[in-house]
């Protein structure tokens, strides 16, 4: 063998060291995920990175890298960003791109990309709801959405820097844009039809793998890797298969008879007494309560309302909507979420107090049952643990304070031309990263939509607007914005607002040899491309 | 025969607008606003619902315009082949009803056949046997299994040969009829449907046993198998095709739980779906497409009439 021939094989056998993908070393041979899909129904059964939310948020980190995004930790990492900064006054953000980031077509991802994008999520035609709560405060960001222009004027491309302009100081806008929400996809597709990531149109990804057969009909689609994959670890899987399946029985049978090895759905509570080790909990923030509207007669006295909270005792209300049998569930005792930083655990909205609740009440303007209107109530929902909590409820007031003059009905809008006077509904908080002052400022500030929205109906503390204003210019990380979230929540919790229902928890269901499968609380897996099969 | 068809086709486009006009006026005035059903999540959150999008939305679909102007765009569009777009789906409507509506038309097809070979015959046999062991012991079980919903038998079956006796895979989705994975789904649809046929059978059959003329059949001399296979089996037909029709109509609009226990992706299950997000296209195309499926099934279960009993021809 002669020199050159020598060389060759060197750099033949070099080349596969450096290229191939290096499995764990408990991987099994066969790398084929097989997921099962369904939450949102079978119209739902879509993978576009444009719109935001509905089931397939839990797999667009399969197919696109986010900006960055929250680790299982609640930790923020980098993505298709791998730095950020803002100026002082927190109005004008930069964000540099990855030089390794590119997409499977084996373009480059450029700054350009990331404003088309967002750009393309800002038209309403996009059907994304969320982006208002994400970009909403760009400059332009109005009259994009309004139609009026395509491009947002406060998001420049600058090489491999993106400059983002704001109409307000946001100490967090990176956080705001950390989730699989914003994904970046390729900008010229994006921009030239919203069906861009169906197989048939080509599509370009930037995640560890692509889709490439889709099937609506038999709702089953496949991923396979992603060619130009540019991160320096995985993917493992050779093969990623999705099936639509409907029904938590037959998703049971599957799971046990080794057909399925991911799901998102829950499957028959059953199967949790037989593979106990299938089920792991996900780190949603947010939780159902049931809200005081303070416009309408009688909830607008503070006193009904605190007898009405007191008289439902909240292990009890916890237990009734959501039975050990059937869910993994948390009780919370105060308004923020325990998946918030700086949650502290030690603080308690209220204990169960029929004879505080009996006093209130003849406290009040109305001074007992009898002289009280009627209460209207709703769950906004006819999912049963929701129903079965305001039954309860209903039931409390009806044994402790007399009050039975209470009209219970699934939706706001059965109450008719009476829906403004609906006196209690439900909703949750949601918020897509850990921050407590946009959590507590979603739910309590007057411009928040729970207070200035269809639950509360114009719920007004200056108090409590000028400490969350005051917090939303602070710095994430500082001690401060939690003291003055805290503080915003121990005054909001004084006016007996709410009642609390409980926090069935997300759950992801796999089996145990499907690993590293993570959460962050915008729900999406995240660090796909570390997912494999180990050996079983 | 010709003008018996016209005249049923003319009687029945009439019927056919109505049903569309009530079930647009019953969508319109009482079905919810389907643009805001699409954005929310499961419980009904509303946090991500913008005015804009929506705005934007109604408007793309003409759905700001009143009732009478959209029934006409709508009938009209309709006569023009175009059966609109899904709101949810952006996808037209036709090209999502044509696979569902032939994976529910095989499904009931071959349920409906399994169903004729196995409730047929037993019927005959609960007929020749009455009130004896073997006519309650028949009579008896299927009453039983008819007893238990489908969506009991359903996954009860599924776990008893997946989990007990795992002689199968889960049978999820669709890969055609002659594949192994829909004997059970057919098996479930056939016990929940075949004491209907079985049934009318045997009552036919008791019924027509008394008449004169097989009385004087048999006294004529004509063999036993003769006088049940011309003169009883052949009348007692008629009411059990009409069962048969029937049966089949609703099988093809939709076997509703076996399509979802077995995640078959057919007809009644998008209409279930269409209900649920109120998509006004595909509510009305499953309306559209379920009404002309009971009118044609109607009239070939006449035809068929014809050829079974003459006297509907002389008449």
């Amino acid at each position: 063998m002669n020199k050159f021939n020598i060389v060759f094989l060197s750099l033949i056998f070099l080349s596969f060291n450096l290229f191939a993908k290096s499995l764990p070393s408990d991987a099994a041979s066969s790398q084929v995920l097989r997921i099962a899909t369904s939450s949102a129904g079978e119209n739902s059964f879509i993978f576009t990175g444009l719109s935001g939310g509905g089931d397939h948020q839990n797999w667009q980190s399969f197919l696109w890298v986010p900006p960055m995004y929250f680790d299982e930790n609640k930790k923020l990492q980098a993505g298709v960003f791998s730095e950020w900064k803002s100026n002082s006054e927190f109005t004008k953000w930069t964000f540099t791109i990855d030089s390794r980031a590119k997409f499977s077509d084996g373009s480059k991802l450029t700054a350009q990309d990331a404003k088309d994008t967002w750009e393309a999520m800002a038209n309403p035609d996009s059907r994304n709801g969320r982006i208002v709560g994400y970009i909403g405060n760009v400059k332009g960001f109005e009259a994009a959405r309004n139609k009026k222009t395509e491009k947002i004027s406060g998001i420049v491309a600058n090489g491999s820097k993106v400059v983002v302009n704001l109409n307000n100081p946001d100490p967090i806008f990176h956080w705001r844009i950390s989730t699989a929400h914003m994904n970046i996809v390729k900008g010229s597709q994006a921009k030239k039809s919203f069906d861009y990531w169906k197989p048939r149109n080509k599509p370009a990804y930037s995640g560890p793998y692509m889709l490439t057969k889709y099937n609506p009909d038999q709702n089953t689609a496949t991923f396979t890797p992603n060619p130009n994959w540019w991160m320096d670890e995985g993917p493992y899987l050779d093969k990623i298969t999705f099936q639509f399946v409907n029904d938590g029985d037959t998703l049971s049978a599957m799971f046990q008879n080794n057909q399925i090895d991911l799901s998102m759905q829950q499957p028959s509570p059953i199967l949790k007494k037989i593979m106990p080790d299938v089920f792991e909990p996900a780190p949603r923030i947010g939780f159902n309560s049931f809200w005081f509207n303070v416009s309408a007669k009688p909830t607008d006295d503070p006193l009904v309302r605190k007898a009405l909270v007191l008289a439902v005792n909240p292990f009890e209300i916890y237990k009734a909507a959501f039975p050990k049998s059937q869910f993994e569930s948390l009780m919370p005792r105060q308004f923020m979420d325990p998946n918030l930083q700086c949650y502290d655990d030690s603080i308690v909205y209220y204990n169960y107090d029929p004879d505080a609740a009996r006093a209130a009440l003849k406290a009040s303007s109305y001074g007992g049952a009898s002289n009280l209107p009627k209460l209207r109530v709703t769950p906004r929902a006819t999912w049963p643990p929701l129903k079965r909590g305001m039954e309860y409820a209903m039931e409390q007031w009806r044994k402790v304070l007399g009050i039975v003059n209470v009209e219970f009905k699934d939706r706001p809008k059965n109450f008719g031309a009476d829906e403004k006077k609906v006196n209690v509904s439900r909703d949750d908080v949601a918020a897509r990263f850990p921050d407590p002052a946009v959590y507590v400022f979603k739910g309590t500030h007057s411009t928040g939509p729970i207070a200035s929205g269809s639950m509360m109906r114009a719920y007004n503390n200056s108090k409590i607007d000028i400490l969350l204003d005051e917090a939303m210019m602070v710095e994430p990380t500082h001690p401060k914005r939690c003291a003055l979230a805290h503080e915003a929540q121990r005054l909001f919790l004084n006016d007996w607002p709410m009642i609390i229902l409980g926090k069935p928890l997300e759950s992801i269901n796999r089996r145990s040899y499907v690993k590293n499968v993570f959460s962050g609380p915008d729900i999406a897996r995240h660090a796909t491309w570390k997912i494999y099969i180990a050996k079983h | 025969m010709l003008n018996f068809i016209f005249i049923r086709i003319i009687r029945w486009s009439t019927g056919l607008l109505l049903v569309l006009l009530v079930s647009y006026a019953m969508m319109f005035y009482g079905g919810g606003d389907p643009i805001k059903q699409m954005f929310l999540d499961e419980l009904g959150n509303t946090q991500y619902l913008d005015q804009t999008m929506i705005d934007s939305e109604r408007d793309k679909f003409g759905l700001n315009d009143p009732f009478i102007i959209q029934f006409k765009r709508y009938i009209f569009n309709v006569l023009q082949g175009d059966w609109g777009t899904s709101f949810r789906s952006q996808r037209p409507v036709l090209e999502m009803i044509k696979p569902r509506l032939w994976i529910s038309m095989q499904l009931g097809f071959a349920a409906t056949i399994v169903m004729a070979i196995l409730g047929i015959p037993l019927g005959i046999i609960a007929s020749l046997n009455h009130n004896k062991w073997l006519d309650l012991s028949i009579i008896g079980t299927i009453i039983t299994l008819n007893a238990i919903p489908v969506f009991v038998t359903g996954p009860i079956l599924l776990l008893f040969f997946v989990l007990v006796v795992p002689i199968m895979n889960v049978p999820y989705g669709w890969d055609g009829i002659l594949n192994t994975q829909v004997i059970l789904p057919i098996a479930v649809i056939v016990i929940s449907t075949i004491p209907i046929i079985l049934r009318q059978t045997r009552a036919s059959m008791l019924e027509i046993m008394n008449e004169d003329y097989v009385r004087t059949a048999r006294a004529k001399g004509l063999s036993e198998k003769k006088v049940i296979l011309k003169h009883i089996l052949k009348p007692a037909l008629t009411p059990v095709i009409t069962s048969l029709g029937l049966v089949m109509i609703t099988l093809v609009n939709g076997a509703l739980f076996v399509e979802l226990i077995f995640n078959i992706p057919g007809f009644g299950k998008m209409s279930i779906d269409a209900i649920w997000d109120v998509d006004h296209p595909l509510i009305m195309s499953t309306v559209l497409v379920g009404t002309l499926i009971v009118m044609f099934s109607n009239l070939v279960v006449d035809i068929i009439y014809f050829f079974l009993d003459p006297r509907i021809a002389d008449g």
